[in-house]
């Protein structure tokens, strides 16, 4: 069976997700800020007596700013990664979709966040979608600053 | 060794390590006796909440305070409280939040995290105890270095607990001034300072007296029959000192229990009788002398009410008088095998100050006493007194009859005055 793909928008770009690794969709309740932390960690939010970290996408991929502080719903994909929980706050939630082919490298230019988050093209029956690696959204821009 | 500690402090817990060259390593895991749940403190800058583990909190104290002063240093904050200078980060600053409360209006958390020494933190409004399930936040929030984890607060929000040792890492708190900081101010207070602390307390005749808190060594209480005239004045036993006792008028009955202040002048202690103990006041008025020196030096009001002063010194100098005398070191040698000098003569020697050396002794004597007609050796006998068992052969100077004590005693301190000009 091929994988799932949670097709979601981020700073307008239609992106997928692997299904697998997302637990749920919520809508974000109220944000904690987390003083002296990343710019792209928009604060802390509860679920369900969880703490949840929540990573500004806009920001970790350099697009812009999530407003998160601002009337409406808030939609954010909820990831595990090392025994922690994240939301990653999207624009829409919009699909589930199966992959039909394994990724490939996109050769063609990408933005500077996109690069960084790419785990390559897959095909799927709406056509071409970027594969997004949730860990490299998780450690934001400042990652590879620190890895080199 | 890394990856303990990240685990230890995870939840709550520190490791030490205290190595020596040469004898070994101590190894200390410390950790907390419930895994997860750590007694907090919430405190908020602006609208944010935060909790800070209460095991580092020393005390908090309000930076208006009396005793609390608030000063800036080359740009850096050090706050006096009561007299110890400790270094001072407002929390504001730290996270970069903006917070509306001035300095002054701020509380002071005097945190000592493991390890470390104290250093105050300013928050704007300190508000609740909590018992909070910390779990770890994530690698992104620990490593601001300022956050031990993060927990739900009692409203099912997110609250983040604070790192103390973190927290004045990054306020700028350095480690080696923190082993070395804390350091107690060498603050004189004024003649008139306004904060004399002073114990009020009521004597046995019913009187509020106030007492400077400073001479007061502790507390004790003692069954009536400890107390007992001997050797011309009131003394009380103290477990196993006995030390002359003041407060007690003449004429008081004493039954049951009497509580005693043992003051302490740092050498010699002194007993002081009372009946209860009302409150820990400061002077803060005029105090009005007393007309004759005494036991009371002078009246204030205290609390509204006017009470008596205690003049310690007074206390000290009348109760210790013979006691508390300088010695200068007087030696004084007698023969070792005449019992009659052993027996009769060395405890007036004794009394007048000199302490008694044998034959044997190697210590160079001030005065050395033999029977008449005894040789005396050469070098290190300082004065002769030659003691004559026949009136007749005494001829008041080189020699003294020996039942003749007032030519004793004069011929003792005649030495002694001859010792001291030395």
């Amino acid at each position: 069976m091929n994988e799932l793909l949670l097709i979601v928008s981020i700073a307008g770009s239609r992106v997928a997700l692997p299904a697998a690794s997302v637990e749920s969709v919520v809508e974000l309740e109220a944000l904690i800020p987390v003083p002296r932390a990343p710019d792209h960690l928009a604060g802390l939010s509860a679920l369900r007596s969880r703490v949840l970290t929540v990573i500004d996408c806009q920001r970790s991929l350099e697009l812009g700013v999530t407003n998160l502080t601002a009337e409406g719903i808030h939609e954010a994909a909820v990831v595990e990664l090392d025994g922690h929980h994240y939301a990653l706050t999207v624009d829409a939630v919009e699909d589930v979709v199966e992959a039909l082919s394994e990724p490939t490298p996109i050769r063609a230019a990408m933005g500077p966040g996109w690069e960084r988050v790419s785990l390559g093209m897959v095909e799927t029956e709406e056509g071409p979608l970027l594969l997004v690696d949730i860990a490299a959204v998780i450690a934001g821009p400042g990652a590879e600053v620190r890895a080199a | 060794m890394d990856v303990v500690r990240s685990n230890v402090e995870r939840i709550g817990g520190i490791v030490e390590v205290d190595s020596t060259p040469g004898k070994g390593t101590r190894m200390t895991l410390r950790v907390p006796l419930t895994l997860t749940i750590i007694p907090a403190l919430t405190v908020s800058i602006g609208k944010q909440h935060f909790a800070i583990p209460r095991s580092a909190i020393e005390e908090i104290v309000r930076a208006n305070g009396s005793s609390v002063t608030l000063e800036r240093v080359g740009g850096a904050g050090v706050a006096t409280i009561r007299g110890r200078r400790v270094p001072e980060v407002a929390l504001a600053d730290i996270l970069g939040l903006p917070s509306e409360v001035a300095d002054e209006e701020r509380t002071l958390i005097v945190l000592r995290p493991a390890g470390g020494d104290v250093y105050a933190l300013a928050v704007d409004r300190i508000h609740d105890h909590e018992e909070l399930v910390v779990k770890p936040a994530a690698p992104a929030v620990m490593a601001t270095g300022l956050y031990a984890g993060t927990t739900l607060a009692d409203d099912g929000s997110p609250i983040l607990l604070f790192d103390p040792a973190g927290l004045a890492q990054v306020g700028g708190v350095r480690l080696e001034t923190l082993e070395r900081g804390g350091r107690v101010a060498e603050v004189t207070p004024a003649a008139n300072s306004n904060d004399v602390p002073v114990l009020l307390f009521r004597g046995l005749d019913g009187a509020r007296r106030a007492l400077r808190l400073g001479v007061v060594d502790r507390i004790e209480e003692v069954e009536a029959d400890a107390i007992r005239p001997s050797a011309g004045q009131l003394r009380v036993q103290l477990g196993e000192a006995i030390l002359p006792l003041a407060g007690i008028g003449t004429g008081t009955k004493l039954e049951g229990k009497i509580r005693v202040f043992r003051l302490s002048d740092g050498q010699h202690d002194l007993g002081y009788a009372f009946r209860e103990v009302i409150d820990l006041m400061t002077i803060d008025r005029e105090v009005i002398p007393a007309e004759v020196p005494g036991a009371i030096s002078g009246v204030t009001l205290i609390g509204g009410e006017p009470a008596e002063l205690i003049d310690a010194h007074w206390l000290f100098a009348e109760h210790l008088g013979a006691l508390a005398r300088p010695r200068t070191e007087l030696v004084c040698r007698l023969p070792e095998g005449d019992a009659w000098m052993q027996n009769m003569l060395r405890p007036i020697v004794e009394a007048a100050g000199y302490l008694v050396i044998g034959e044997s002794d190697e210590l160079a004597a001030d005065v050395t006493i033999v029977s008449h007609g005894n040789p005396v050796e050469e070098g290190q006998s300082g004065r002769v007194l030659r003691l004559a068992t026949d009136p007749d052969a005494a001829d008041g100077e080189e020699s003294i009859y020996r039942y003749d004590r007032a030519g004793l005693l004069l011929a003792l301190k005649a030495a002694s005055a001859g010792a001291g000009r030395r």
